[in-house]
């Protein structure tokens, strides 16, 4: 990435989080129509064009070190948000050992990894850390490998352990979630943790994703973009703390939509690891406020429309019930009715 | 927040006996002994010998039926019955017999649902998998309710809304269940307009 790091930029108090322009234009818009409802999306984790979020395996851009301390902040207050079952161990080290990878191979100008045998030297530039310690021991690391390694990564991780024909969440660090809980979800499988997903059981998305799942393939990594909305630049909208951010839903009005209303995306990468054959998913958030989406017309358009549409089962669930109508008339104005063009890529 | 209609609810079914096994170990609560009590009868037709390698834990109802109930387990020809006072004093032997238990142990629960996930949750502690494992609810389906923000567990939940015991908030009581914590989930009811609760009845009788 050339992007500058902006470390100083927060998602809580004044919500300073802003997007770049350039930050605007490789935003991974979830819509390819002008409609939505859930489908199997699901494609291979192939690299992406020059620049955009999908280039490489792990995105790094101009949020990383601001949302990186934001996950300290969110650990200190609430270390449950990281979370391994004992049995865990061995693909905590394969998750320390796929992150290391993917970012000194695609960012050697901010990271490196050294091996000699077992004995490795990480170094993060942007973070300002570096870590000598023996692979395979955790006594040689300031945390568990998971938690380490995940503190210095963006988005959430979540590994689930494959055995009797289903996956168990059984690991994680969550501080960046629309709203789920990982000490709840702990030790589910995979249609118990997504249990409160409406409509998409009906339709058998999650019979298939599983059954696609179980059958991933070390070296073959796959992604999908999911997606919600969330009032301000708000990264951690855990339900452990509903009661705080709840009420910011009822202050959202068509005049400040604009500026409060955030398009919420999910890039959910699922690698298969090497040595425990868990599978850990990346769910990595990107935030953009609607002012700035409709600085791209097409966008502009199309998400007026799908918020227009929406099936009222992914309203209630996705917890648009009290600020969608003002976010619909907020973006009404730039809505000439004119077609949007193919695919999700600004005009 | 405020859905309904999840179906994430763990799914019970009525008991059979499973002759494959070698021990069988039995828990049971109130109503739960009917369910239990069919078993028995099944494996005395289809495997008589299974009978002495039967165990029943039991809490019987207070009152006058409860010396009848627990009677007829021991005309059964089981090789043990214990009765405990309470679910929790039989959920204290039913963890110390599994620190012993052998290969080839199944295991029948029977009761109410926050009986049955206190049993189960103990079961997966132990690593018992699912095929050695038959539940079938019986008796109230109260709630045990776990506060998503202070994490406290308030028990016996009949109504769609209740006040935690640990922080006091209005929580509704949704559909995801946590086996690892044997309970529901509950999230604030009146977060994002505080006071405006839904109307408060009894769902969960």
């Amino acid at each position: 990435m050339n992007a500058a790091f902006k470390p100083d930029e927060t998602f809580r108090g004044d919500f300073s989080y802003q997007n770049s322009e350039q930050a605007i234009r490789r935003f991974p818009l979830p819509f390819p129509d002008d409609k939505y409802m859930y489908s199997v999306n699901i494609e291979p984790h192939l690299p992406g064009p020059q620049g955009s979020v999908t280039e490489f395996a792990i995105d790094i851009d101009e949020h990383y070190v601001a949302e990186c301390r934001e996950r300290a902040l969110v650990l200190d207050a609430e270390p449950l948000r990281f979370q391994a079952l004992p049995h865990m161990m061995s693909s905590q080290w394969d998750c320390l050992e796929l992150i290391m990878e993917s970012l000194s191979r695609d960012y050697p100008q901010h990271f490196s990894l050294t091996r000699h045998g077992n004995q490795w030297h990480w170094v993060n530039r942007p973070l300002q850390l570096t870590q000598r310690f023996t692979f395979g021991d955790p006594a040689t690391l300031p945390q568990q490998p998971l938690e380490y390694i995940t503190r210095q990564a963006p988005g959430d991780w979540v590994v689930m352990d494959q055995r009797e024909g289903d996956l168990w969440t059984e690991a994680g660090m969550v501080t960046t979630q629309a709203d789920w809980s990982l000490n709840f979800d702990l030790g589910m499988t995979f249609k118990e943790w997504h249990g409160p997903v409406p409509l998409a059981h009906e339709i058998g998305v999650f019979d298939r994703a599983l059954r696609f799942l179980l059958n991933l393939r070390l070296g073959a990594p796959v992604r999908r973009l999911n997606w919600t909305m969330t009032i301000h630049p708000r990264l951690d909208t855990a339900p452990e703390n509903y009661p705080f951010w709840g009420p910011d839903r009822a202050m959202v009005t068509a005049q400040n939509a604009g500026d409060l209303v955030h398009l919420r995306v999910e890039l959910q990468g699922l690698w298969r690891l090497p040595r425990s054959n868990a599978v850990v998913f990346g769910i990595r958030c990107y935030l953009i406020s609607l002012r700035e989406l409709a600085t791209i017309p097409k966008w502009a358009r199309r998400v007026h429309r799908v918020l227009k549409n929406l099936h009222p089962a992914l309203i209630d669930y996705k917890g648009l019930t009290r600020y969608r109508e003002a976010a619909v008339q907020w973006l009404a104005p730039f809505d000439d009715g004119a077609p949007t063009s193919p695919g999700t890529a600004p005009d | 927040m405020l859905i309904t209609g999840i179906k994430s609810k763990p799914v019970y079914t009525p008991l059979s006996a499973d002759i494959g096994g070698r021990y069988h170990l039995m828990l049971g609560m109130g109503v739960g002994a009917a369910p239990l009590l069919r078993v028995v009868a099944q494996m005395r037709t289809e495997a008589p010998s299974a009978l002495a390698n039967t165990r029943v834990l039991y809490v019987p109802p207070s009152g006058d039926a409860a010396q009848a109930h627990v009677a007829e387990f021991q005309n059964t020809g089981v090789a043990e019955v214990r009765t405990f006072g309470n679910a929790q004093a039989l959920l204290a032997a039913f963890s110390a017999l599994l620190t012993q238990a052998l290969m080839g142990t199944r295991l029948y629960v029977a009761g109410p649902e926050s009986f049955m996930g206190l049993g189960m949750k103990i079961a997966l502690q132990f690593n018992l998998n699912k095929d050695e494992i038959r539940a079938e609810e019986s008796g109230s389906l109260a709630r045990r309710v776990h506060c998503v923000h202070c994490r406290a567990e308030t028990e016996d939940v009949r109504t769609n809304v209740v006040q935690c015991v640990g922080c006091s908030r209005w929580l509704l009581v949704r559909d995801h269940y946590s086996r690892r914590l044997a309970a529901y989930m509950g999230v604030m009811a009146d977060a994002e307009a505080p006071g405006e609760l839904p109307p408060i009845q009894e769902v969960f009788a």
